[in-house]
């Protein structure tokens, strides 16, 4: 039996450990798993080869990690990052948003009717395949260079991805609960709020993921090719005036974000369904 | 309403015909837009095939498609070999999927755009910098589906494999390719569309040649049935080339299709 004042916590208990060293012996000795050290040492050697190639590179065309990491970290105070990354995800918020909603919407209409599944599936395809990117000129022809230009490509690159994951959800929904929602009489709307909707939900949320990630890349075609703002100003700005650390510090603020975008929604995602 | 049940019976439209009678309702639709409402935004069909045949009649099309689709055949061909080689090495052997796989999914979910600059300070704006965006575009793509592909093989087919005496090399290419193929061609085809995309990019926002250039012309000219001729033919090309992918895949996963519910 331990006695019943001691601190459950393993850093509390180190810490009034009367031992000199009970901050790391208080920890369990986990032998490091061969993967963390793979992917540690990994990361080091990039590094330390960034900054090598960095510190001998002549032309000035790669930083050193370091001045990148040190313009990073600048940029990211006086609020330069932070004021970009603003502008630029206004627009994703914009049109990531509607694509969800009208997205989500025409994939349960056409898991309603056969007709409008019918009627859509020719341009999804096409839209599927197609590269978003040789629309941007014609976005310009349309909507000009302003917020509705670079809304409407955002939701063309997310669109056709959450329209055809819900439409698949929801056509998927196992039609053994849909005859036990009726025989506990169930119809209509009750029916899809009650049964539909939370069975195709899995899938629905799924597309809304890769949905916010393709209109991320969307975001950044849109502020590099339509029309410079934002982000993509801001890297095409240090580009052109050859601040190639601050160029490289935005760069990798796009990057880091993306991945953490991803990651995050990723594991929303595990977290919300770890029942299905 | 008699009427309408009444017509309903008589012309019987076969459900598979759905699909190209909306497309042909959406082109009458957009003739009609066209034609009677703003033929500068939206430039009708009609006027579309016309500026089309000119494009293609005066060269100006085929000398452009030449120019993209060199600078395409080297990135994408060198992202498939790139590609299937990473990726199979990725796929089977545990410490290089470790070793790699942080850089191979950051790269997979970063916008590749933002990294254009870089690749144009490397590589410069001629076919070598054109073709490595395009080959950047790709690669990422046909590495996870391949890694994918190569270690999501079922142990039994491993274990029947052994105790048949397989060796080694008859495990990769009789039981591991086999199975990661239909993925492996799934890939590609997201990839192609991926280089195709950065194809535009590269002559689009960069270099100014090719197809790239045509769509930044025409759209900054208000040419917009030339503009529209040129986005199409993209858009036809890519649709072809994904739908010949979607083929082979479905081919090569034909084997399996037996034995999905074991």
């Amino acid at each position: 039996m331990t006695a019943p004042t001691e601190p459950r916590g393993r850093l509390l208990r180190a810490l009034v450990s009367p031992s000199p060293v009970g901050l790391f012996s208080g920890f369990p000795r986990r032998r490091w798993s061969q993967k963390t050290v793979l992917r540690l040492s990994s990361l080091l050697v990039f590094a330390v080869a960034w900054e090598t190639f960095g510190r001998l590179d002549a032309t000035l065309l790669l930083p050193p990690l370091s001045s990148v990491l040190e313009a990073f970290v600048a940029m990211l105070l006086d609020g330069t990052l932070i004021g970009a990354l603003a502008v630029s995800l206004q627009g994703w918020a914009v049109g990531f948003g509607v694509s969800a909603v009208a997205g989500v919407w025409l994939g349960l209409l056409m898991a309603r009717s056969p007709l409008v599944e019918r009627v859509a599936n020719p341009y999804l395809d096409a839209l599927l395949a197609a590269p978003t990117i040789a629309f941007i000129p014609l976005f310009v022809v349309w909507f000009g260079l302003g917020l509705t230009a670079r809304v409407s490509v955002i939701f063309c690159y997310a669109f056709t991805l959450v329209t055809v994951n819900s439409f698949a959800g929801i056509r998927g929904v196992d039609a053994g609960l849909i005859d036990m929602g009726r025989s506990f009489g169930l119809t209509g709307g009750r029916l899809f709020w009650k049964i539909v909707l939370p069975a195709a939900l899995p899938l629905i949320v799924a597309g809304l993921r890769l949905g916010a990630a393709r209109a991320f890349v969307g975001m950044v075609a849109a502020d590099t090719v339509l029309v410079l703002v934002g982000i993509g100003a801001l890297i095409a700005f240090y580009n052109a005036t050859f601040r190639f650390p601050e160029m490289y510090a935005a760069i990798l603020a796009v990057v880091l974000l993306a991945v953490a975008m991803v990651e995050l929604l990723a594991y929303l995602q595990r977290r919300a369904f770890r029942w299905a | 309403m008699g009427v309408i049940v009444a017509a309903r019976r008589n012309v019987s439209v076969s459900p598979r015909l759905y699909g190209p009678i909306a497309v042909l309702v959406g082109l009458l639709l957009w003739e009609f837009v066209g034609r009677f409402f703003d033929p500068l935004l939206f430039a009708p069909p009609s006027a579309v095939v016309q500026a089309w045949v000119g494009l293609v009649e005066s060269g100006e099309l085929p000398r452009a498609a030449s120019v993209s689709l060199l600078a395409l055949a080297m990135g994408f061909g060198t992202a498939i070999v790139v590609g299937l080689a990473i990726g199979m090495v990725m796929g089977l052997y545990q410490p290089a999927k470790h070793v790699l796989d942080i850089y191979v999914s950051t790269l997979m979910a970063a916008p590749m755009i933002a990294l254009l600059p870089i690749i144009v300070l490397g590589f410069g704006l001629e076919v070598p910098g054109r073709a490595v965006i395009i080959f950047l575009f790709a690669v990422f793509t046909i590495i996870v589906n391949t890694e994918a592909g190569m270690s999501s093989i079922k142990a039994q087919y491993l274990e029947m494999a052994r105790s048949f005496g397989l060796d080694r090399k008859q495990i990769l290419l009789e039981i591991r390719l086999p199975n990661a193929l239909p993925g492996i061609l799934a890939g590609m085809r997201v990839a192609l569309i991926r280089a195709i995309s950065g194809m535009v990019v590269a002559e689009l926002f960069l270099a100014l040649t090719g197809i790239g250039y045509l769509l930044r012309l025409y759209g900054e000219s208000f040419k917009t049935p030339e503009l529209f001729a040129v986005i199409v033919t993209v858009v036809i090309v890519a649709v072809l080339a994904s739908g010949l992918l979607n083929r082979l895949a479905r081919r090569f996963s034909q084997w399996q299709r037996g034995m999905r519910w074991e």
